[in-house]
């Protein structure tokens, strides 16, 4: 069994399918690109694995258990963490306080956490900042600690909710590095991202969303050429 | 011991003024997502007005209405640029203590100007009793509730089909893309705040005509005015009118079935159960 | 990832000053009622320290975890009537009638949370207005507890075994130790997860359930250490009226929470703050004004309250703040220490 496997999950609004019967896995050391148009339901998806919202069909099983009904919190016990795409850092705390509320799912003794979130912070290249209020920063470090928080609960599957938006070029050429090195500490990457030229490069495999639907699923390289793909994106573009 | 008819009609007369001080609340609240707890004690500010133009110079509150809606407008108006402004874009703990400080302060200020005594006024040309069905009312009751029907239909129709009303929504909608479209948030913050307590100041010239005046005579309509914009919707007009309604025909009917005692324990029991199901009231619209 | 574990000093230079500052003080205050021997500024003081264990009840609640209660007051009332039933009905001693009533208020605090919880901000604290006046209607009309009179106590049995006395002092010792003792669930509070885990929920219950944290749990946790702290406040409050009635015990909310933004939510010496500026302006006033049956210490009381949340947003500890952070900013550019630690 996979990681994670997302078996026929629809979620309707009212009458509307913001996703519709989507099946999907992810493979334990992978990094999976979930792309798609504005409205595409990738977010939507996102919230239905982390438990942040019910599903209205389907099953989720992560790590061989079914994890579809369970609420955010037990979810994210059982190692699947998840970042906001609007990040909601804690304003009034500092970076590393904002980091040692994940690493309580670690050890809820406060040096034990303290030293893992320094770790943890440390990894994700936010030391200078440690003692800066949470609200100070600027939007590419809010979300640098959005990550770091993330991780410090030590999930096996990270789950990225659009962590580019809004970066200038240096920005996102730190965020792709991280990526690459969250991958390299042993954690599966399942990451949401709006522009195809960032997400191509780092994945292994492509899922592509298009109104609800899995329109295609391959690697990069051939997700670039894939007619429909080509198609949802201009189509949304046009 | 009462009749039904008469319950029901009393209920539903005093419910209209409970909708009429809804309205200003509800606007409040739905614009600047901001409760006024001062709300009603600006209403009690606003009977007094009204008492003192009677007794000093003999105006019938019939007449005073309009100078005591002009003044509470201008008293929202200044109450915002002196006060609210100051805590708009603070947290809900800010805003909820500087509400609670004007309550303190208007209660004082009207405890040191007019004393504890209750007041009433007596005799105005709205007075004596009419039928109503079976029903005995005092025709000041029945005056305060068709005027905040009709108060409350007017400030509808400014809401949805005058300019500013208009601007007014918008602001409600998004504060912050608002002045893209050359709305004045500040403007309209103020301006809600001088429609707030020009209603609410307007159901005080009509409770004034047959209620009881004291300092705290605010705190009870507080809390029912409160209850009846959570069941109808914040910044829900209609809603406000409706859930005022509801509320005042729960309570008299509480106070008929059970005992006069127990009405307000109803009503707030009734909140709680109601909020719980439908957390954002019968008419509300925002999630 | 291995985890290395730095056991740190309490005696740190950095905890220095604070220790200083809070030994001196606590002496100072246990030597007070020695030398003031006149009882109207002994009241002020019992007063000051009651009212900042009320207002820390509340900010465990409202400051720390978000949850902006209205009601604290409910849970006063049922501390103190619980004991005073109790007492002098049943003849059961105040100390432990004040355990049954911390009790019996966790329980009320269960069950008024367990549905009221799951509103948002303004809905929770209006449903908490709604509790209290209906805690209030039915307490005025329940004549085993009194009704509207209240309970009067027999004036009886004095002493410390009674909890009840004839002079200020003993009483002042009592009031400083329910301070002390709210102080204590603060640091419990402050130097566990539970501190940060409530500061997250007050910021945003979907980043904490996402970060794994049990929001009802943690909210329980928080209404838990409130109520038992607001319930032995009502008790002792009893205990120094010598009776108990629906307006001195269910009447409270609004001054608590008045007095706990003024001084700063969401830290441990704002309530303590707030009391003393506020309880000193309105027992003094009230005693200054009195004669005139006017209403100029009220006046006072609210205008104190509408500029300091102009000025001072965050309360009047963000004064202290201020200070504290020009004091230690200015010692850090001369040492310049490279790193410091985080809370």
């Amino acid at each position: 069994m996979e990681l994670l496997e997302i078996r026929g999950v629809s979620k309707r609004f009212g009458g509307l399918a913001a996703v519709d019967s989507v099946d999907m896995y992810v493979s334990r050391g992978e990094i999976v690109g979930l792309i798609g148009p504005n409205g595409a339901g990738k977010t939507t998806l996102f919230n239905c694995v982390a438990g942040h919202c019910g599903i209205t069909g389907g099953e989720i099983y992560f790590d061989g258990r079914r994890i579809d009904g369970m609420s955010p919190n037990e979810i994210c016990a059982m190692k699947l963490a998840r970042t906001f795409q609007i990040v909601k850092s804690i304003t009034r705390m500092t970076v590393l306080e904002n980091i040692m509320v994940g690493a309580f799912m670690v050890s809820k003794r406060i040096p034990l956490a303290r030293e893992w979130a320094r770790e943890v912070m440390d990894f994700c290249g936010l030391s200078p900042l440690a003692d800066a209020k949470a609200g100070s920063l600027t939007i590419g470090d809010k979300k640098r600690l959005e990550v770091a928080r993330a991780l410090a609960t030590e999930p096996e599957l990270l789950l990225l909710d659009e962590v580019m938006a809004g970066l200038t070029g240096k920005e996102s050429r730190d965020a792709v590095e991280l990526i690459y090195k969250i991958r390299n500490w042993g954690v599966t990457v399942l990451m949401v991202e709006h522009i195809m030229e960032i997400i191509m490069p780092i994945s292994d495999r492509i899922v592509v969303l298009d109104s609800g639907t899995k329109i295609a699923e391959d690697t990069p390289e051939k997700i670039a050429r894939d007619k429909k793909v080509i198609d949802a994106y201009l189509g949304s573009a046009a | 011991m009462e009749h039904i008819e008469q319950v029901l009609v009393s209920g539903l007369f005093a419910g209209m003024v409970y909708g009429l001080i809804s309205i200003g609340l509800s606007l409040i609240w739905g614009i600047m997502d901001m409760v006024n707890f001062a709300h009603s004690d600006f209403m009690m500010l606003a009977m007094y007005f009204t008492y003192l133009l009677f007794s000093k110079l003999g105006l019938d509150p019939l007449f005073s209405l309009p100078l005591v809606a002009a003044g509470m407008f201008c008293l929202g108006v200044l109450t915002y640029f002196l006060v609210i402004r100051h805590v708009i874009g603070g947290e809900l703990v800010q805003q909820t203590l500087c509400t609670f400080g004007l309550v303190v302060l208007l209660q004082s200020v009207a405890q040191y100007l007019w004393t504890g005594n209750y007041q009433m006024i007596n005799e105005p040309l709205v007075s004596g009793n009419i039928r109503i069905f079976a029903a005995s009312l005092s025709k000041g009751q029945v005056v305060a509730g068709v005027a905040s029907l009709f108060l409350a239909g007017a400030i509808w129709w400014v809401i949805q089909k005058t300019r500013i009303g208009w601007a007014l929504m918008a602001t409600a909608q998004n504060r912050y893309s608002a002045p893209l479209v050359g709305i004045k948030v500040d403007r309209m913050f103020a301006l809600a705040w001088g429609i707030g307590l020009a209603s609410v100041g307007a159901a005080g010239v009509f409770l004034a005509n047959y209620y009881y005046i004291y300092p705290q005579v605010g705190a009870t309509f507080q809390l029912l005015a409160l209850v009846a914009v959570a069941l109808g919707g914040f910044g829900s007009i209609p809603g406000a009118i409706v859930a005022g309604i509801a509320v005042g025909l729960i309570e008299a009917l509480s106070g008929y079935l059970i005992e006069p005692a127990y009405k307000y324990l109803v009503v707030f029991s009734l909140y709680i159960v109601v909020v719980l199901v439908r957390p954002h009231g019968f008419f509300g619209t925002h999630s | 990832m291995n985890r290395t574990f730095v056991k740190r000093s309490f005696w740190t230079k950095k905890n220095a000053f604070p220790i200083a500052a809070f030994l001196t003080l606590t002496a100072v205050a246990l030597l007070a009622p020695v030398y003031i021997k006149i009882l109207f500024p002994l009241h002020v003081l019992i007063m000051i320290y009651l009212y900042s264990a009320l207002g820390t009840s509340w900010n465990i609640l409202s400051g720390y975890a978000g949850q902006i209660s209205l009601g604290q007051s409910v849970f006063v009332g049922v501390g103190g009537y619980t004991s005073s039933v109790l007492f002098v009905s049943y003849g059961v001693n105040p100390w432990l009638g004040m355990i049954a009533g911390a009790l019996l208020a966790a329980i009320f605090g269960w069950l008024i949370g367990k549905p009221c919880f799951r509103l948002s901000g303004r809905y929770f604290a209006i449903a908490t207005m709604a509790v209290v006046q209906i805690a209030y209607i039915i307490v005025t009309r329940w004549e085993f507890v009194g009704g509207a009179r209240g309970i009067y106590f027999p004036l009886k049995n004095w002493g410390l075994r009674f909890f009840a006395f004839r002079a200020k002092a003993p009483y002042y010792y009592i009031a400083f130790g329910l301070m002390l003792f709210s102080f204590l669930m603060v640091l419990i509070i402050e130097k566990s997860h539970i501190g940060y885990y409530l500061k997250t929920i007050r910021e945003d219950e979907d980043v904490a359930k996402a970060l794994g944290i049990d929001v009802p749990k943690y909210k329980a946790i928080a209404m838990a250490f409130s109520t038992t702290l607001a319930a032995m406040g009502g008790t002792f409050l009893a205990q120094y009226l010598l009776f108990a009635d629906p307006d001195s015990l269910f009447m409270l909310s609004i001054p608590i929470m008045l007095l706990t933004v003024m001084g700063g939510t969401g830290s441990m010496f704002g309530p303590l703050i707030g009391a003393g500026v506020l309880i000193p302006v309105q027992e003094y006033a009230r005693a200054y004004w009195s004669g005139s049956g006017q209403a100029l210490d009220q006046i006072l009381y609210g205008l104190i309250i509408v500029v300091i949340v102009i000025l001072q947003p965050r309360g009047l500890i963000g004064i202290f703040e201020g200070a504290r952070r020009r004091f230690f900013r200015s010692e850090a550019a001369q040492t310049k220490t490279p790193q410091r630690e985080g809370i």
